[in-house]
């Protein structure tokens, strides 16, 4: 009789499960797909291809390579800090790093112009210097930076944190040097880890919009990344060669996925993750 | 003296873990520090091995005052107590690490490490991941690992702790011999008395963050100096009246100890076995069966006390009366402890 209710209860949850996906992600994404070739592969090919969309694709790129690799290495810093390092004030900042993540990247944007824009006390001295943040690419890599600050170190601290300092102290009683002992000892444990988090990273630089808008100045072919194209795009009713363009942006996060998976998988075979 | 602690102290925030500790050590000998948790035990072995610093006093190994020589130039071996194998590195990586962060040359690495695995008993098994490995295997390659770059001085914290109780019986003999061939002076941690006694050369006797005694596991056992060695040291019961019992008259009110193989019981028609000593009766609370022996909680004189009996014997059962004599008890003097034996068994 239980077992007869289970069945019936485990067919609802999975077929729920099932038509949500479909509803949310499946329908819209085929959507996307249709609505891009809607005017069939001349008009598909020419928005893809054409100059600012190149342009957006290559600050895209550029700001998502910046920021994960700023965030790789800060966030390696930072992990090892927390876990390795008794401090005053390491709780707050083990809590402060996750800001980026419940703070709006909107008001994370307005952070960031209040801090380089025109009202800033610091404004007079980046012109002088001939720098420009705000409204060019600085301001678009900061803000991106900013967003996906906490995606690395959160994904190593709670390996660090789970396996102890035993075997570095063990290597260290040995007389193996700082690098030595990161390279042989503790890299080997957070390498999947680390890993997943550059993708995790890489992703949601990808897509950011919110921070970024605020402080792009919208120049098209010069401050507009992908999602910021797509959004002018679609503004100007010019709705198949948004589609088109929103296309690269799912081929590429279909490709984060895959790499994703493989990650999980890879590091799930040696109990990492 | 191979290694010395002079006026050691360390305090964790309030904690003292180590209160003016004071410690010779001779080389070669195998040396056991035995205390309860919390004792300061192993915040000792770690302050020998450079891995926690002293707030004040002085460690001496070989004659080096080494207050401010890392660990990795004091020249020992640390076995951890889940021995911190590093995951990533065959069972042959792991022995060779010590050797090569000191840039020894490949071929010397190479035979030194089979040299090790032989001895330690892994053949077969250089390839493995310490995940591939029993809890036995992974102990014998930790301490292979310890001692590779031949350190004079071996530090063991908690060695057979993660091990199952089958397999710990045989390590423990063969750690003894395999140190005991080698002549590396060593010191390991433990809070199991049976496993100090078997092992070591010489126990030393933590509490509360001091030395209660030293002195080998004979002498210690026998000849408890302190209240506390006489309360922790075997499954003694504590006697508040030790006068009341014939053959201790003499001792009138003190507070003694009483260890169960000096606790005689005759059950009825047994007496004779005796041999003329004065018994007086006791009532069997419990008799239970422990393996080797059993183990009797009697009652007598207003005191409990406990008693072991072969298992040859007929077992009393529980509420029977007996007859039972003291050979000999320690004395409770404040923190002193005062032999006692019986009377009429010293003639």
């Amino acid at each position: 009789m239980i077992e007869q209710k289970n069945k019936w209860v485990r067919r609802l949850l999975i077929g729920l499960t099932v038509a949500f996906l479909g509803l949310f992600l499946v329908v819209p994404l085929v959507f996307v797909l249709v609505q891009a070739f809607s005017r069939g592969l001349g008009v598909y090919w020419e928005a893809v291809s054409d100059t600012f969309a190149v342009q957006a694709l290559v600050l895209t790129l550029v700001t998502v390579f910046t920021a994960v690799a700023v965030n790789t290495i800060f966030g390696l810093f930072a992990a090892w800090s927390l876990t390795r390092y008794r401090f005053f004030g390491r709780k707050i900042l083990n809590t402060f790093i996750d800001l980026p993540l419940s703070v709006s990247p909107v008001i994370a944007g307005l952070i960031f112009l209040l801090t380089f824009g025109r009202f800033s006390p610091i404004y007079p001295l980046l012109t002088a210097a001939g720098i420009r943040v705000v409204y060019a690419i600085p301001g678009i890599i900061l803000a991106t930076i900013f967003v996906t600050f906490p995606y690395v170190s959160r994904e190593i601290i709670p390996v660090l944190e789970a396996r102890g300092t035993e075997e570095e102290e063990a290597a260290a009683l040995m007389g193996a040097g700082g690098f030595t002992i990161f390279r042989r000892v503790t890299f080997p444990h957070i390498k999947w880890a680390f890993l997943y988090g550059i993708v995790l990273c890489a992703a949601r630089a990808l897509g950011e919009f919110g921070a970024v808008s605020v402080l792009s100045g919208r120049l098209r072919g010069r401050t507009l990344t992908l999602p910021l194209y797509i959004e002018s795009l679609y503004q100007e009713y010019s709705y198949a060669p948004a589609f088109a363009v929103s296309s690269i942006l799912v081929v590429l996060a279909i490709l984060v996925l895959i790499i994703k998976t493989v990650l999980e998988y890879k590091g799930n075979k040696r109990g990492d993750l | 003296m191979y290694v010395e602690l002079k006026n050691v102290v360390k305090t964790y925030d309030t904690y003292r873990a180590a209160d003016n500790i004071d410690l010779a050590i001779e080389e070669g000998r195998l040396v056991a520090l035995l205390g309860p948790s919390g004792s300061g035990k192993t915040t000792i072995l770690r302050m020998i091995a450079g891995l926690e610093h002293q707030d004040s006093g002085d460690i001496i190994i070989d004659g080096r005052v080494v207050n401010d020589v890392p660990g990795s130039e004091r020249g020992i071996g640390f076995v951890f107590q889940n021995y911190a194998l590093f995951r990533y590195m065959t069972v042959f990586d792991n022995i060779a690490f010590g050797l090569e962060v000191q840039k020894r040359d490949k071929a010397f690495i190479r035979s030194r490490v089979e040299e090790l695995i032989a001895l330690t008993d892994l053949k077969g098994l250089e390839k493995r991941y310490p995940n591939q490995l029993s809890g036995g295997q992974r102990q014998r390659v930790a301490f292979a690992r310890a001692i590779a770059p031949s350190p004079r001085l071996l530090l063991l914290d908690e060695p057979f702790a993660a091990i199952d109780a089958k397999v710990r019986k045989d390590l423990r003999i063969w750690l003894r011999e395999t140190i005991s061939r080698l002549g590396v002076t060593s010191i390991f941690v433990t809070h199991d008395q049976e496993e100090a006694i078997e092992v070591a050369d010489e126990i030393v006797i933590t509490n509360r963050g001091h030395v209660e005694q030293t002195g080998t596991p004979m002498e210690i056992c026998t000849d408890p100096k302190t209240a506390f060695v006489a309360r922790f040291i075997g499954r003694g019961a504590e006697v508040s009246r030790i006068g009341a019992f014939s053959g201790f008259e003499s001792a009138g009110d003190l507070c003694a100890i009483v260890q169960p193989e000096f606790v005689h019981v005759f059950r009825d028609g047994e007496e004779g076995a005796a041999g003329g000593v004065p018994t007086q009766a006791g009532v069997v609370q419990q008799a239970a069966f422990r393996g080797a022996n059993y183990e009797l909680q009697l009652t007598a004189c207003g005191e409990t006390l406990t008693a072991f009996r072969s298992l040859e014997q007929p077992a009393p059962a529980a509420g029977e009366v007996v007859q039972l004599y003291i050979a000999r008890a320690k004395g409770l003097r404040g923190e002193e402890t005062v032999p006692l034996f019986n009377r009429y068994l010293a003639k």
